[in-house]
Order: C-alpha cells, then sequence, then structure tokens
C-alpha cells in the first residue's frame, strides 16, 4: 500500500489536535501552507515530539537533514517529505 | 575605562566597509551601522535627560536593536531590552520598574507601544528610526515625543562620552520567585571585564562571523554583540524559524563562532544536522546556561572539527560566564558526572567558592552553594534592595560582595574543575531559560483562585527538564481556562504545558506540597 502525504497529514492533525484547538483552528479547515510556528501551534520542542511521534506511527527513522526549516513547520511540507522518506525506507 | 563603545568604534573607523551585522535579510557595514548608532546616540545626548541613565531598546532581530544597544552605549546609558514575543503586561512591568525615560522601537515592536504605555506615568521619548509613519505614530501615543528618522540629530553630532565604570551597561531580567522579574544591573565595569577576558581568550578578528542567535534579553547576547565588536567581526542573525534548524544557515553563513544553549545541539542531533564534518568553518563553539550532556558534545566536536568546544557557566547576575570548560574528548569524560560536563574553571579574576549553610569553604571534592565574588559581580537587583541583600552577601571571613548562585556545585580536588550537581531552591532551567517554579506557582494561585498549587519542571530530557506541568487542587477547576488566563500573565515557556486538577495534592511530613511524588505519578502515568 502506498502512503500519500494525506495519511501522514491526518497523522500530524490528529496528534496536534489540542493545541490546535487551543490556538482556535479548525483541523478540518486548515489549509496545506499552514505554518505550526508561526500559528503557535507548536515550538521547537512540540516539532521534537511530533517528530518522534511520526516515526513511531510510521514505524521508521527519518533523517531530516535535507529538508528546510520552512519544511519542519509548514504542514504540507512536512507532510509530504515524510511521505517520501516513509516509502522509500519501506522499500517502495 | 575604555568604554564599551570604544570596540564599536574601532570597527566604524579602521574598518567601516566590512560587515558589522547580518539582520532580517541586510548586511550593514560597520560605517552603516555606526550611522545609525551616531544619530541614535547624538539624539538621546540631545533630547533625553541624562538621568535616569537607563535607555529600553524595543527591538527584535532587526537592525535598529543592535543600533540602539550600541547607541545608547554612546549617549553614556545603559540599556533594558524589551521583547515583543513576550505578554504585553511583563513588558509594562519591567518598564515601570526601570523608570526609563526614552525607547528605541522598531517597527513592528511599535505596534504594541500604545498598550505597553497605556497606564504608566511619565513622558516617553521614542525613537523610531525605521518606521515608515512616525507621525501616525505619533499620534497613537498622546503625551509622548515620537521621533522619526528625518527628526533625529546627525550621527556627526555626537560626542564622545566619559563613562562611570559604576554606570549601568544594561538591566537584564530575570524570572522572579514571588511573580515580579528580577532586573539585574550590570555595569560598565562588569561588563568591560568580561569583554576583555573573552577578547583575550577568542581572539576575535574582522574576518570572523559570530552567530547571534540569543534573544537580548538573555544575557549569552552579550558575548555575542560585545565580543564580536571588539574583533569589528560580523553578527550573524537569523530568523526565529531558521533557529529551528539551524544547519544549513551556519554552512552558507560561514559561521565561526557559535555560542547557545544545549538544548539547540540536541535539537540539532535529533534532526540529522550532526553529522561529522558538518560545520568546518566554526573555530569556537561554546555551549552554556544548561546542563550539557557528554554525548551531546561529542557529537558537535565531530560535526565541528576544526574548533574548540566549550562548556561554560554563568549566572546573569554575575556578567554571562564565570567558569568554561575546554572540552577534550579524551581527558573530559572522566570529569562528567551524570554524563553532564563540568563547567571548568574560574575565568580570570573571578572567585569561585562553594560553601555551606553558613558561607563557610566546604571540604575539596564536597558539594555546596557556588558563590561568586570578583569584578563581574553586578550591583543587584533594580528598585529591590531586599532580594538583592538576600542573593549578594559578604561571607563571614571575606571582605568583598559574593553572588549567592543557588547552585548547587561539586568544589575541585587538586586542579580539576567544578562540577554543576543542581538548584539549591526550587529554580529550573527548560532550554537555558531560567524558570522560577514559584513564579509558576503564584500565577496558577491567582488566575484559579486556589491555594494548593504546584508547578514541576517535566518531563526530564538529556540536559534538564523540557517543560513544566501545573497542578491545582481542586477538581471543579477547568483546566483549559486557566492555561489560557496563564497564557496573559507569564512568558510562553513558563505556561504549564498540562494543568492537573486534583482533589488533593500529596503532602510530605513537613506538610509541604510534596513535587517529587507529583513527578512520580507523571512518570506512572506516562
Amino acid at each position: 500500500m502506498t502512503l500519500q502525504s494525506s495519511d501522514v497529514r491526518d497523522y500530524v492533525l490528529l496528534s496536534l489536535a489540542e493545541p490546535l484547538a487551543d490556538s482556535g483552528l479548525d483541523p478540518a479547515a486548515v489549509p496545506d501552507d499552514l505554518d505550526l510556528l508561526d500559528a503557535g501551534v507548536i515550538d521547537s520542542f512540540g516539532i521534537l515530539e511530533l517528530i518522534a511521534g511520526v516515526e513511531e506511527h510510521f514505524g521508521v527513522e527519518i533523517d531530516f537533514d535535507e529538508l528546510d526549516p520552512e519544511g519542519l513547520t509548514v504542514l504540507g511540507t512536512f507532510a509530504s517529505f515524510v511521505a517520501i522518506e516513509v516509502q522509500a525506507a519501506r522499500g517502495g | 575605562m575604555r568604554p564599551l563603545y570604544a570596540g564599536f568604534m574601532r570597527g566604524v573607523e579602521r574598518f567601516g566597509s566590512r560587515p558589522a551585522l547580518e539582520a532580517a535579510g541586510r548586511t550593514l557595514t560597520y560605517a552603516e551601522l555606526g550611522e545609525q548608532a551616531g544619530a541614535i546616540a547624538a539624539t538621546l545626548q540631545r533630547e533625553d535627560p541624562p538621568d535616569p541613565q537607563l535607555t529600553a531598546v524595543f527591538a527584535y532581530r532587526t537592525p535598529v536593536a543592535f543600533a540602539g544597544v550600541q547607541g545608547a552605549l554612546m549617549a553614556a546609558r545603559g540599556y533594558v531590552p524589551l521583547d515583543r514575543t513576550y505578554p504585553v503586561d511583563r513588558t509594562r512591568r519591567m518598564l515601570e520598574r526601570v523608570g526609563c525615560s526614552s525607547i528605541v522601537c522598531d517597527t513592528a515592536s511599535a505596534e504594541q507601544l500604545p498598550e505597553v504605555l497605556a497606564g504608566l506615568e511619565g513622558a516617553r521619548l521614542v525613537l523610531a528610526p525605521d518606521h515608515p509613519d512616525p507621525a501616525a505614530l505619533a499620534a497613537r501615543l498622546p503625551g509622548h515625543r515620537v521621533l522619526g528618522a528625518g527628526d533625529l540629530a546627525p550621527a556627526t553630532a555626537w560626542t564622545a562620552p566619559d563613562v562611570e565604570p559604576d554606570a549601568l551597561a544594561y538591566v537584564l531580567f530575570t524570572s522572579g520567585s514571588t511573580g515580579t522579574p528580577k532586573g539585574a544591573m550590570v555595569t560598565n565595569a562588569n561588563l568591560r571585564h568580561y569583554a576583555d577576558r573573552m577578547a583575550e581568550r577568542y581572539a576575535p578578528a574582522e574576518d570572523d562571523r559570530f552567530s547571534q542567535v540569543n534573544e537580548l534579553a538573555f544575557d549569552i547576547s552579550v558575548y555575542e554583540l560585545f565580543v564580536a565588536w571588539e574583533g569589528a567581526s560580523c553578527l550573524c542573525c537569523p530568523s526565529r524559524r531558521t533557529l529551528i534548524k539551524p544547519g544549513r544557515w551556519i554552512r552558507e553563513a560561514q559561521l565561526t563562532q557559535w555560542f547557545s544553549v544545549p538544548s539547540t545541539a540536541v535539537f540539532m542531533r535529533r534532526l540529522g544536522e550532526l553529522k561529522p564534518g558538518s560545520y568546518p568553518t566554526l573555530r569556537h563553539s561554546q555551549f552554556g546556561g544548561e546542563r550539557f550532556p557528554l554525548d551531546v558534545a561529542l557529537a558537535w566536536l565531530e560535526a565541528a572539527p576544526n574548533g574548540v568546544l566549550e562548556c561554560v557557566y554563568g549566572p546573569t547576575e554575575t556578567t554571562v560566564v564565570c567558569s568554561q570548560h575546554v572540552f577534550d574528548p579524551i581527558t573530559s569524560p572522566p570529569l562528567c558526572e551524570g554524563g553532564i560536563l563540568p563547567i571548568g574553571d574560574p575565568v580570570p579574576g573571578l572567585g569561585l567558592v562553594v560553601v555551606d549553610d553558613e558561607l563557610h569553604e566546604v571540604a575539596a571534592g564536597a558539594v555546596g552553594e557556588l558563590i561568586v565574588g570578583g569584578p563581574q559581580v553586578s550591583r543587584g537587583y533594580i528598585g529591590d534592595p531586599e532580594r538583592t541583600a538576600r542573593s549578594f552577601v559578604v561571607p563571614p571571613g571575606r571582605n568583598a560582595v559574593h553572588y549567592r548562585t543557588g547552585d548547587r556545585v561539586r568544589r575541585p580536588v587538586a586542579d580539576g574543575p567544578f562540577v554543576f550537581v543542581g538548584r539549591v531552591d526550587d529554580q529550573i532551567q527548560v532550554f537555558g531559560e531560567r524558570i522560577e517554579l514559584g513564579e509558576v506557582e503564584d500565577a496558577l494561585r491567582r488566575a484559579s483562585g486556589i491555594d494548593a498549587v504546584a508547578a514541576i519542571g517535566w518531563p526530564m530530557g538529556p540536559a534538564g527538564p523540557t517543560g513544566v506541568e501545573g497542578f491545582v487542587g481542586s477538581e471543579q477547576i477547568d483546566v483549559d481556562e486557566l492555561r489560557a488566563k496563564l497564557r496573559g500573565t507569564l512568558l510562553g515557556h513558563m505556561v504549564p504545558r498540562r494543568i492537573h486538577a486534583l482533589a488533593e495534592l500529596p503532602r510530605n511530613a513537613n506538610g509541604k506540597i510534596d513535587r517529587r511524588e507529583l513527578a512520580n505519578r507523571l512518570e506512572a502515568t506516562s
């Protein structure tokens, strides 16, 4: 089964449900270009938690070295990067 | 005494066309930044009464921030950094406490000024050098005087003032246990001593490129600014986002000097940014402000193999850094305790003494509270003689004021290093930011109306606690609403990540709320 970036996106939104609500954002309606840092949804520590969660959920270790700082905090960019990395790690 | 502005002015005179600052997407030469700082200084000299001798700098990662700091010093004033990312209420209280009559602000920070100044007494002189419409700003600040770029005195009008060694260089606020932040008063003589020792140690030169990653309200920035300027080096100030993942920026900006909290390195390693040989241009890296784990130090040294790596230590009250440990991959590991690097040897000229409860020195190898004496001991807390008297003491048998750090430290054996063991009181550090748990508890108490509250540092990461958790002794509290209230009164990193409403808080034998038991419960349920 191919992992889509929308799958990653769904996981991210689910794990950030609480901070999203704190920031007054509706998970069903957030755009792909939402910057989680600028919107105050996560801080730098939150990013580490998110990454740890993503790796555990999808069962892979991801090297984020090549990703721009922007890619780390913008929802859509983050989701597609993770999807590609997970797919590559699974050998597909 | 050589004035603090002399280092920067040497850069202006001898290296005018070299870069002084990269910030907000712009590069300013020493001549350009000197022009801006000179105009601010000349205007303060012309317009602002010389007493009280402090100027607030309300600017965030823009050239105005740096020109403002330098301009204040060139006008023989100390600077008080204010930060628009802090709650407005806290900024107002800081301004009220220091009572300065002049404010240098950048455009984005100026947006908050009407709210910050509301309710404060006295007219302020507001310098807004990069504001596109100073008249509109003035209209929103009735009763105050606003000067835009066109209203400033020319830099040529500046006359170099004498500066008294005891005059303040800056006031930086640290977290206070009663809910009021404490403003540490650092003098020109304090900072002169520190800057001179560091310039000797690191020999900054005009081709050096310093990271400027720390907020002006955090005193590592004092190293960045003043040591870079002593060497006519370039200060490289990234955006907040770049700092989340700074690896590429370190390479592209070709940084040679780095100073941050260890958590930054922990983050970078997690993100795959500490691969061997990643940062060949770094010639000196320093980490301080929290515990520095050995495994992170080893990874950093591999990533920056051409440079020296140091673990440094120092409270704001003793001027940035008072001890330093040069990391050696062979000899340092056996000196670590609990996987944490030692804090090293005193900065030359400072006296570090480990004492017992009666302030008598403990035996070599024993643990006690660290007290610090010497030329970097600041003048105490502004407008707060009581807390100053508690922390700045003359120990029995000594004749000079020492600062009680509240840190538990192991006294060296023979020529070994000082080793940090823990905090004496309930002050914790999260990513280098000091947090008095008492201040968080005070806010919790006021916002909830409940007396039995607690705050603890949790969870524990490799460099200490990575967050704060709150507890209230009542099940009737709406914790979401309570957190929302706290966001209005506490700095972001001090707002508890979670608040737990319990029918009753556990207490120890003395009837005090048992924080350890609370931590155990969190551990058990995580």
